[in-house]
């Protein structure tokens, strides 16, 4: 098995396209890294207190007004409870200073271009195989289909992984240049339903967004693997991937008209509708993660049938 | 089946949608035996080759490698197959030594001694290191012959081996083949359309057309052959219709023997050794004058056109 993921990783690496799909997400890192450093320039960070002074006043005149709805209060209270304790703890906002991090975890919204990107690797595996010819000699050795197959498919995930790692790294390392290593144990603050306030490791903070973004994709990776498989042709397979990945938000809302529409995999692959509390009627976080797995279990036991019992005749 | 039996094909057809491309083939290859598959474009040579090595499903039948069933215990059968099917397509964009390499990888025990050993073997340490896209028709196929018989299989196969070899390439894998068949016991399949490389090449040559196996022949008769063996000559007798008639040929010449020019006074005959004799002694006793007798090796050449009708299709 090692020697299979040896040769498969040779194949892949070996090739210059890799290598410009790297270059892509550094280039767009660094691109929407000092595009958003540029426009926080003005930022120096000196008078953050004058600022949390000034929500404060503000917040104790709207909870004192008696026109004020109760929402408005409770809301003017949680912010209140919160500056106090970042002029207690000399806490500032990652938002009024000049802080790397909230434009580090910004970055995970990127992950859609690295999405569409890893697409381009996932698709050519197995189909490039059988573009060149190479299949035939590939299958003809003391190995089952089915290994040839998962070799495959980890190293599509290792590398799919690398370009998630790629983004996320170079991200953190071109923000902290920006931003001359300041701020760089800011933590962020949270507050629960009780009231009580809690430090967030901004780091861990990142690494959670990141994580909700390599479900999509995770499972896109997995859907293109599974076309090239079936399809046995890289172009069909990129095209038909990409198709659905860009799509796939726009079918998601023409199907919440029907009951069924929840059952459509992109419908369920952002979880972060249950963190915020914005889930939609008869949608559960465990629902979710039933439809995908369901998903994901298909896209592979495809590949598999795909790649396993087919004749090679070309 | 025989001890000594790397290949056994029983029954084997292949359908695909309506269409049978294989029909109830049954074939042995014999340890140290170079076997030719010859038949015209579309016989399904390829077809039967990819069944061989479990890239094609059976449709019926079965096919035994070293007594491994293909179909049913896939990795035992193939670790003996060392193989090219139609072109030796290679990874372009690593260079020939990687592309063994990566072969090499996939089957236990061989050491970068084999690789280099082989690259030699076939002519190419040269070029070696170089991408593969740089390389000629006839390199690509030397490089497909390294990979095919780097683990040392008992059994090789080689799809129109010769396509893109210059005349020395194809003497130098003529003579390797030998070597490896002699030497070592390898069995070595050969398919090809060229019949004039089929009879240099081979000791038995299978003839398929339109999927079914129209004939075997052995090529190179040694001095042992038995008596049973048919053989081919032709008699020079001073009056032929009457010869022809005498052996029950028509009177003017048959398709057959449409190669002897028409003015000679040659009668052909195809008998054992035995026949040929008392042949003799009856174009004799008929008065019938015999100049000489002569043994015609009987082209494959002549031997497919007959068996196939004529040429393709
Ligand atoms: N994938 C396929 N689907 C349907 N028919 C096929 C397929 N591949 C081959 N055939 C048919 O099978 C028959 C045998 O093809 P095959 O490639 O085995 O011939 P061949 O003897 O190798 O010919 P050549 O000398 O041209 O290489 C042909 O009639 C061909 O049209
Ligand atoms: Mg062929």
């Amino acid at each position: 098995m090692i020697s299979l993921l040896l040769n498969e990783h040779m194949k892949l690496f070996r090739r210059a396209r890799i290598w410009v799909l790297y270059a892509i997400i550094f280039s767009i890192v660094c691109f929407a890294s000092t595009a958003y450093f540029n426009s926080s320039r003005d930022l120096s960070g000196d008078d953050w207190r004058a600022t949390v002074n000034k929500q404060i006043d503000q917040d104790h005149r709207t909870i004192a007004n008696s026109k004020t709805t109760d929402q408005a209060k409770e809301n003017a209270q949680r912010r209140l409870a919160l500056n106090e304790y970042r002029l207690e703890h000399n806490i500032p906002s990652q938002s009024m200073v000049p802080s790397p991090w909230s434009t580090i975890k910004k970055s995970s919204s990127l992950t859609m271009i690295a999405t569409l990107l890893a697409i381009i690797i996932a698709a050519d595996i197995v189909a490039g195989e059988f573009v060149w010819g190479t299949i035939k000699l590939l299958l003809i050795r003391p190995h089952s289909r089915a290994k040839i197959l998962l070799s495959k498919y980890l190293t599509v995930l290792t590398t799919a992984l690398s370009m998630l790692l790629l983004q996320l790294l170079s991200s953190i390392v071109v923000n902290m240049l920006l931003y001359r290593f300041q701020y760089i144990t800011l933590p962020d603050l949270a507050m629960d339903t009780n009231g009580h306030i809690r430090e967030v490791n901004m780091l861990g903070a990142t690494l959670i967004d990141y994580g909700y973004q390599s479900i999509e994709f995770l499972l896109v990776v997995s859907l293109a693997f599974m076309l090239s498989s079936v399809f046995r042709s890289s172009t069909l397979a990129v095209g038909l991937a990409m198709f659905v990945t860009l799509a796939g938000q726009i079918i998601t809302a023409l199907l919440t008209r029907y009951p069924w529409g929840k059952y459509w995999l992109f419908a369920n692959t952002d979880l972060t509708i249950y963190r915020a509390g914005a889930a939609p009627e008869g949608m559960t976080m465990g629902f979710s993660l039933t439809v995908i797995v369901v998903y994901y279990a298909l896209f592979l036991a495809v590949s598999w049938a795909a790649f396993v019992r087919r004749d090679v005749a070309i | 089946m025989t001890a000594t039996a790397v290949l056994q094909l029983q029954e084997v057809s292949k359908k695909m949608g309506k269409r049978t491309i294989v029909d109830r083939l049954n074939l042995s290859v014999q340890r140290g035996e170079i076997f030719g598959l010859l038949g015209p474009n579309g016989a399904g040579k390829t077809t039967v080759i990819r069944m061989i090595t479990g890239l094609l499903s059976l449709s019926q039948g079965e096919i035994t490698i070293c007594g491994h069933s293909v179909s049913r215990q896939f990795e035992q059968a193939i670790r003996h197959v060392g193989a090219i099917v139609e072109n030796p397509e290679m990874y372009k964009f690593l260079s020939g030594y990687d592309n063994l390499r990566h072969y090499a990888r996939m089957m236990r025990g061989i050491s970068e001694r084999r690789i280099e050993d082989t690259v030699r073997l076939v002519g190419l340490e040269e070029r070696i290191f170089d991408k593969v896209k740089t390389y000629s028709l006839g390199m690509r196929q030397r490089l497909g012959v390294a990979q095919a018989v780097l683990h040392r299989p008992d059994l090789l196969i080689l799809d129109e081996p010769t396509n893109g070899l210059d005349p020395a390439g194809i003497r130098e894998l003529r003579d390797y083949l030998r070597k490896m068949a002699d030497d070592e016991g390898v069995a070595v399949i050969v398919s090809s359309h060229l019949l004039a490389e089929m009879e240099l090449m081979c000791d038995r040559v299978a003839i398929i057309d339109k999927g079914k196996l129209i004939g075997e022949r052995t090529v190179k008769s040694g001095s042992g052959e038995p008596v049973t063996e048919q053989r081919f000559v032709r008699f020079e007798v001073d009056r032929p219709a009457a010869a022809r008639q005498l052996f029950g040929q028509p009177g003017n010449a048959s398709a057959a023997s449409a190669a002897v020019d028409a003015d000679s006074h040659e009668v052909e005959f195809t008998g054992t050794k035995e026949q040929i004799a008392e042949a003799n002694a009856r174009l004799i006793a008929d008065g019938i004058k015999v100049y000489g007798i002569r043994p015609v090796n009987k082209t494959l050449e002549q031997t497919f056109l007959e068996m196939t009708g004529g040429g393709t299709k």
